[in-house]
């Protein structure tokens, strides 16, 4: 049997991606204003955050631009005991938010509790949790401009 | 009549670690396609397409799918076509087979699901790059959060306990052990499965990386017929779905709602009236164990929440009324491309009456075949395949 070689192969490619109008309004209103922003559909009255162009179930132009409070009730959470190459230090945990006004699920990051008590923590972060926006001190324009959603009350 | 498409033939490789792998991608589909070939019986240069699987990110090129292709012995002018639709690739090559011969486009199809997470030193982080780009991928999403996120949301919902999560896992890989082309064959030592990942699962809840590839012959019935290697077995409906790609598109995370609807439109194709009753054997994608529960009530298996009976009273075993993954699944076992394709395969070796290490359902005559993948699980396939007379 011969030696079997294995050779590293790197890649290291910056991309640009052009957001769009929809979402680029909805960072800049995390950025400037610290106001969550959603997107009505006419048709079927659905709120989409993020939001959206055209809502996915009618296809209707979504021009009717909503407020949503940075408010809403964990649907489910999973927390991460292991990090990956360029995502956050576990542990972390990983939300789908039923925000307040909103059809959809928002997935964000959820802190603000111990994860190092990983059953405790479970506990903690239920369905039915609420949960409040806890927003970055440095806002850029991008979805981690809400730093985290937190466990309230 | 219609002239059906058949799967002729399956060649499935050993599976190994890829730290442990001595051969490379290109190899390894080869010794894949030249046991699906002996299967079927027919010969290199009768093939007049090959549907080659790939998915962009986890190969140090990105032309993976066309690298192989030239190496595979097919005559020059040999129609290629390439899927990349991320954890449905292996389900999607076998469509686009099937579609090709259906429509009469050609007669011999080679479909080739090659062994896909080799390379990654880091897999999750690129898996991540699979969610949505800045609304979601900068969360510290991969693949296991997704599995972790519908099993927290079924558990939660339905108040399921954690000793069904790892029954699901258990029961696998007991199904597993059986199979000569498993990657996990034994069990893992409790402390080692108890690992957290991310809640809920556990290590021994999560899929291994694995090695290997896996080849099928799609033909038209008459020619299956004609070769006469083995029962026939004819692909009697199959179809794709897809969702939204935003996590954050959904309503729920206990179900797969665009799975339920496309098993509508496939049973109604293939005249399944009662799938539970009419299908004697499946091979559904489960990487993350618990995700079979999601997966059999999207099937309509079951209703709502009442997965955990099928689990817990032996039904998914080969002697139970539902054989479920008695290969082992993409839990034991998932080499990607090459484990989304393996379902089908698996399912033809059942039909043929050929499976492997005594899981041969007794008169198995109908199965179905899943796969699914990409963000939150947004494609899905399906394909029922049945024995003919």
């Amino acid at each position: 049997m011969t030696e079997s070689l294995v050779h590293s192969v790197n890649w290291n490619i910056d991309y640009k991606v052009n957001l769009g109008r929809a979402w680029s309004r909805f960072l800049v209103s995390l950025r400037d204003d610290r106001v969550i922003l959603g997107t009505t559909c006419g048709s079927c009255d659905k709120t989409y955050v993020p939001p959206q162009a055209y809502c996915e179930a009618c296809y209707e132009p979504m021009d009717a631009w909503v407020e949503v409070p940075p408010t809403g009730t964990l649907e489910a959470a999973t927390i991460a005991q292991h990090a990956f190459q360029g995502g956050p230090p576990a542990p972390y945990a990983i939300g789908a938010i039923a925000l307040d006004g909103t059809d959809t699920l928002f997935i964000h990051l959820i802190s603000g509790i111990d994860l190092s008590d990983q059953e405790n923590a479970r506990t903690l972060l239920r369905r039915g949790t609420r949960v409040r926006a806890v927003w970055s001190q440095e806002r850029t324009g991008s979805i981690r401009d809400i730093d985290h959603f937190a466990p309230v009350g | 009549m219609r002239n059906h498409a058949a799967v002729a033939g399956v060649g499935l490789t050993a599976t190994t670690s890829p730290g442990r792998q001595t051969a490379s991608k290109t190899e390894l589909c080869q010794e894949a396609v030249d046991r699906a070939l002996a299967h079927s019986g027919l010969r290199r240069a009768e093939i007049d397409a090959v549907v080659v699987g790939n998915i962009d990110g986890f190969e140090a090129t990105s032309t993976a799918g066309r690298t192989i292709v030239p190496a595979l012995g097919l005559a020059p002018g040999t129609s290629v076509y390439i899927v990349n639709t991320g954890g449905t690739t292996g389900g999607g090559v076998f469509n686009l087979a099937a579609s090709l011969v259906r429509g009469g486009e050609a007669e011999r199809v080679l479909c080739v699901g090659p062994s896909t997470f080799d390379g990654p030193v880091d897999l999750q982080a690129v898996i991540n790059t699979a969610l949505p780009v800045a609304m979601e991928q900068p969360l510290g999403i991969d693949g296991v959060h997704v599995g972790g996120m519908f099993a927290a949301a079924y558990q939660s919902r339905y108040g399921v306990a954690d000793e069904v999560l790892e029954l699901c896992a258990a029961q696998q890989r007991e199904h597993a052990a059986k199979n000569p082309y498993a990657h996990i064959r034994k069990p893992l030592p409790p402390e080692t499965a108890a690992t957290p990942i991310t809640t809920p699962l556990t290590l021994g809840m999560v899929c291994p990386v694995s090695s290997g590839a896996t080849a099928v012959v799609v033909t038209t019935e008459t020619i299956a017929r004609r070769l006469d290697r083995n029962p026939v077995v004819r692909i009697a409906a199959y179809g794709s779905v897809a969702d939204t790609h935003l996590g954050t598109g959904r309503h729920d995370f206990s179900s797969c709602e665009v799975l339920a609807l496309l098993a509508d439109r496939i049973y109604k194709d293939a005249g399944i009236m009662d799938p539970r009753r009419e299908l004697d054997v499946l091979e559904i994608f489960s990487p993350y164990a618990p995700m079979q529960l999601i997966l059999l009530e999207d099937l309509g298996m079951c209703g709502r929440g009442e997965a955990p009976h099928l689990v817990r009273d032996g039904s998914l075993h080969v002697d139970g009324d539902l054989p479920t993954n008695l290969s082992g699944g993409p839990h034991s076992t998932n080499p990607g491309v090459a484990a989304q394709l393996a379902p089908v395969a698996y399912i033809a070796l059942q039909l043929m009456g050929q499976a492997a290490g005594g899981v041969q359902v007794a008169e198995a005559r109908r199965g179905l075949a899943h796969s699914t993948g990409s963000a939150w699980w947004q494609f899905h396939t399906l394909a029922i395949l049945e024995k003919t007379e």
